[in-house]
């Protein structure tokens, strides 16, 4: 008896192991899209599976929604493993690496309804592919799904509290920041309660991303890889850089990162007064710690008095059909549709650069930004026109831990500046040897 | 006598001081948990803290199931719940197995063999995460509950607490059974296996804890969402702009109560199995 | 020790056939990775490029790199804090629960186990709230002692502030262990001891510890090879920071494939990994020569 108890046990697990293994092969087309997930988008995102599963009947998306941080990983993994993916999202620091590899299909106008790859690409905002890192050896691969920059942001009741006038204070220079920054520190019990000043304390990339704001300030290119190689044979402006930043924490004492990790979340909840690390986006999500609109004011990013006019990072994200792609012109359809959205968009504060959708009607209706996106003219837009560049390079991750590594080992570690520097510079240079 | 007692008094109230505190300690992190999870999400990191929630927030645990159509987290239990009761299952027979196979028979090769499978405990995960899902995806087992499922059974561990525990049995009821022209497959199931159900209750309680809490293997292998397990989906909980703390936390909580209740259930035999596996000497 | 003779008879081959089920498997999806892993080590890969034969130059690479040095000691440093930590705690705990003097040991087992079930995902949030600058531990520590250390970006504090999750999360395992081990110490040798007049230290030191070698020796062992290994505390709570301090080798083992793609440098440190834990495990069974395995 116990013998056929043990044999059916064994014969269920097999069965189990093997009914498991197995997959259900669908008639439809399918097509596997690797995205991120925020709450506020993901109903917009889900509204163009339904767009397109309305119009391709034959066809069934299934949109992945990851976690920003993991979802490169998972791009990379499943490429390598010739997994299912069709399409996948990129920002344009992190798809050199892919398009070097040759990951990628070139834009096929056939997909848009077009005869022309020009015509695809005019019905973005000029320029739109190639900030967005859709452009790779003069060829066009992706399509622009946001664009936004870097500004400065700033709570004006604690402006007030303080004394300083939000319409005539804000920060001009780097010089003013910290004294602002110094005015909206608030203790309370010994301990500090709001921080002038944050980033993120935990990741890297932010603090990168603003670090190469003031690189390009002080004359350095970093946007490029020989532009960066180059910058490390200039220590003085390299540390002249470093030290603004890691001084807020070292020096300044603007910046406490012990009080909290996330500088977006904790701009939200008061806990500091000011933030470098936001764009158009951020409005959509203040809502969300309950922060009233009428507090917070973007502004452009201080400048040195004897440094290069240039603001905030630009950045954007880019849609792109995968090489392992069963049907790149269906693919690039779909692109089409999830890309054919941009007023749902900019009324939760994203921004999409598309002009026209591939009907030729309007996409992007710039009043509509307008009134979604204060500050718009006066702030996002004229900083467009002058964001440093971020780097777009195959090894853009180890530039990335280098440049962190340099400026956690001061705010962090207790090193010199100097110090720093000097590892920097010779860990840049062993990335590109 | 009396000084006897009395300082035995003063022990007894030592020792109960300790156990209570040690208990507090243990227990709080999770009892925080808790308590944050009926939090508003402004609250968990407000300024000054605050022990107890100022507003009770009811909604959390109903909005981790209701408010986040793209996290389906019923469907993730349930994957958890598959995925770690096969992986136990097919560790409990793989150990059981080859433990008997190692203890009660002298062959060749025995303790060569052993030690080969021991020394896979040396073998950190993430050294082979790559050449594994390269495997995993060779044979077609990726984004599958198999390709879950079969990593994550193979502990040696468990081979080695089940040998432990065979060499302890004394070798007489098998010798008899043989004489009695029994075969030998039908004396570790009629023998070997029932004077081994502690051991194998306390070997569940271990694995299963960690295939349950195991994140980074599920996080390389799958990408459908309804094959996601558990401890991924909380992972994923995380958004871009703003983790919803109260839900992931009420998640975790979740996450947490089944291993609870199965130790609950299995508490008494675990340290009556790790005793009789004579693993302890 | 029985002198163990190998006689193949037919009977004896049956344990092939038992063990034959669990070999195959670990073959395919432990051994044959780790000796692939190898193989990857000899290359530069960043997966989607070919890859690109490099023989040793990685682990040349290994010899400068300031990086793995900080990792290598930082885990011996975890590890050896951790392990002390715990199997001290493991064992007063178990002492503690083994007084006749406690009632509903059950009860107490639970709760001191109770983090050792939990999802660390889970708790690691949570943990991570509690250290942070405004978390519950630096003001109660203020309310106490009146100040506290920055625990999450203090380079010098961060270690402890992962130990001590650590050593939370896993004490309940270990003092499982050590209780079983105390039960099996005969109460005959401590009414002896008393009738020879031996006060609570004397029993403790030539009784029970000497007793319970085996349990010791296990704990030890399996202790030292999980904690070296040990990643997600780490990576859940501080994610290696503040500036690498408590980057300890499985993580940096991981970031080096997964974040900066360099599958064979990170291939190729956990070899070395891998050679470590084996030199170190060969070192304690030595050292604690007893019978655990074999005898």
């Amino acid at each position: 008896m116990r013998k056929v108890m043990l044999l059916v046990l064994m014969l269920v697990l097999l069965a189990s192991v093997v009914w498991s293994s197995g997959q259900t092969a669908t008639e439809k087309k399918r097509i596997v899209h690797f995205h991120w997930t925020e709450t506020i988008y993901d109903p917009i995102n889900n509204h163009a599976v339904e767009m397109f599963q309305a119009k391709h009947p034959e066809a069934e998306v299934e949109l992945l929604l990851l976690p920003d941080a993991d979802r490169q990983n998972k791009i990379r993994v499943a490429l390598a493993a010739e997994g299912e993916i069709d399409s996948f999202a990129l920002s344009n620091g992190g798809s050199a690496e892919f398009l070097s590899a040759g990951q990628m299909v070139p834009i096929d106008p056939k997909g848009f309804g077009k005869s022309t790859v020009q015509e695809v690409v005019d019905m973005w905002t000029p320029g739109a592919l190639n900030t967005c890192g859709g452009v790779w050896e003069d060829k066009y691969y992706g399509i622009p799904f946001e664009l936004s920059n870097y500004v400065a942001w700033i709570n004006v009741e604690f402006m007030k509290e303080a004394g300083l006038n939000p319409a005539t204070d804000k920060p001009k220079t780097w010089d003013d920041f910290v004294a602002v920054g110094k005015k909206l520190v608030k203790e309370e019990g010994g301990s500090r309660v709001r921080n002038g000043f944050m980033c993120n304390s935990k990741a890297g990339a932010f603090s990168y991303l603003v670090l190469l704001a003031l690189m390009t300030q002080r004359g350095l290119d970093w946007g490029s890889e020989r532009g960066l190689v180059e910058s490390m044979d200039q220590p003085r402006q390299l540390a002249r850089a470093l030290t603004t930043y890691t001084d807020f924490v070292v020096k300044d004492k603007i910046w406490d990162p012990s009080l909290a990790e996330d500088d977006r979340g904790g701009f939200g909840t008061g806990k500091t007064g000011m933030f470098l690390t936001g764009g158009t986006w951020y409005w959509g999500v203040a809502d969300h710690w309950g922060m009233p609109r009428e507090n917070i004011n973007p502004f452009p990013y201080p400048r040195y008095a004897d440094g290069v006019d240039i603001g905030g990072v630009g950045y954007g994200y880019c849609l792109f059909v995968s090489r392992l792609a069963r049907d790149p012109v269906l693919t690039f359809e779909w692109l089409d549709t999830m890309a054919s959205q941009p007023n749902a968009f900019i009324e939760v504060g994203y921004h999409q650069p598309r002009v026209t959708l591939s009907d030729g009607s309007q996409a992007l209706d710039p009043k509509l930004a307008r009134s979604s996106i204060p500050y718009y003219d006066e702030v996002f837009q004229g900083e467009l026109a002058k964001t440093s560049v971020w780097l777009s390079s195959t090894k853009g991750q180890q530039v990335q831990d280098a440049v962190w590594n340099a400026i956690s080992s001061v705010i962090y570690g207790g090193s010199s500046v100097d110090d720093s520097v000097a590892t920097l510079q010779s860990d840049i240079r062993s990335i590109y040897e | 006598m009396s000084s006897v007692r009395i300082s035995e008094g003063i022990s007894k109230t030592i020792l109960y001081l300790a156990v209570i505190l040690s208990g507090i300690v243990f227990v709080f992190p999770f009892f925080w948990m808790i308590l944050c999870s009926f939090k508003f999400n402004k609250d968990i990191l407000s300024v000054p803290l605050r022990f107890f929630p100022p507003e009770w927030n009811w909604d959390s645990y109903i909005r981790v199931f209701t408010a986040y159509p793209d996290f389906n987290f019923p469907r993730y239990i349930l994957n958890s719940f598959i995925v770690t009761i096969l992986a136990v299952v097919l560790c409990l027979f793989f150990s059981a197995t080859s433990g008997y196979g190692f203890a009660k028979y002298r062959f060749k090769g025995n303790n060569l063999l052993f030690t080969v499978v021991l020394a896979t405990i040396m073998i950190p995960f993430q050294a082979i995460i790559v050449p594994l899902f390269i495997f995993i995806r060779q044979i077609g087992l990726a984004n599958t509950y198999a390709g879950l499922i079969i990593p994550e059974s193979l502990t040696a561990f468990g081979v080695f607490m089940m040998r432990q525990f065979f060499y302890s049995i004394p070798d007489d009821f098998i010798e008899s059974a043989r004489i009695d022209g029994a075969n030998e497959y039908a004396i570790f199931v009629r023998i070997g296996l029932p004077t081994a159900t502690t051991a194998l209750l306390a070997l569940t309680i271990f694995h299963a804890q960690w295939v349950w809490n195991l994140l980074i293997w599920p996080l390389i292998v799958i990408s459908t969402p309804e094959k996601v397990v558990l401890a991924q989906g909380i992972a994923l909980f995380k958004g871009g702009y703003n983790t919803p703390y109260p839900e992931q936390l009420a998640a975790g909580v979740i996450a947490c109560l089944p291993l609870v209740i199965l130790y609950l259930f299995l508490s008494k035999y675990f340290v009556q199995g790790i005793t009789m596996t004579g693993l302890k000497g | 020790m029985r002198k163990v003779s190998y006689s193949v008879s037919r009977l004896q081959r049956h344990g092939y056939i038992f063990i034959l089920p669990t070999l195959i498997f670990f073959t395919l999806f432990l051994i044959y990775p780790i000796i692939s892993a190898f193989r990857l080590s000899m290359v530069e890969w960043n997966l989607l490029a070919p890859k690109v034969f490099v023989g040793f130059k990685n682990y040349v690479k290994m010899f400068g790199d300031q990086r793995l040095l900080n990792s290598y000691l930082r885990t011996l440093h975890f590890s050896a804090v951790s392990v002390v930590a715990i199997n001290i705690l493991a064992f007063v705990f178990a002492l503690m629960l083994g007084s006749r003097l406690l009632r509903f040991k059950n009860f107490w087992q639970s709760l001191i186990f109770l983090p050792v079930v939990l999802s660390l995902v889970a708790v690691g949030a949570v943990w991570e709230f509690m250290y942070q600058g405004t978390g519950f531990i630096p003001i109660m520590l203020r309310k106490i002692i009146g100040v506290s250390p920055a625990w999450l970006t203090d380079t010098r504090v961060a270690p402890y502030a992962v130990i001590i999750t650590y050593v939370w999360k896993a004490v309940g395992f270990y003092m499982v262990i050590y209780i079983a081990g105390l039960l099996d110490v005969p109460v005959s040798y401590y009414e002896a001891a008393r009738i020879d007049g031996a006060g609570f230290w004397s029993q403790l030191f030539y009784i029970t510890i000497p007793t319970i070698r085996n349990t010791i020796t296990l704990a030890l062992v399996s202790c030292i090879i999980f904690t070296f290994g040990q990643f997600a505390i780490q990576y859940v709570i501080t994610q290696g920071g503040p500036s690498r301090s408590t980057e300890v080798l499985s993580l940096l083992i991981y970031r080096t494939a997964f974040q900066l793609s360099k599958f064979g440098y990170s291939a190729g440190i956990s070899v070395l990994f891998f050679l470590t834990l084996l030199i170190l495990s060969l070192i304690q069974l030595r050292l604690f020569k007893s019978g655990t395995i074999g005898s």
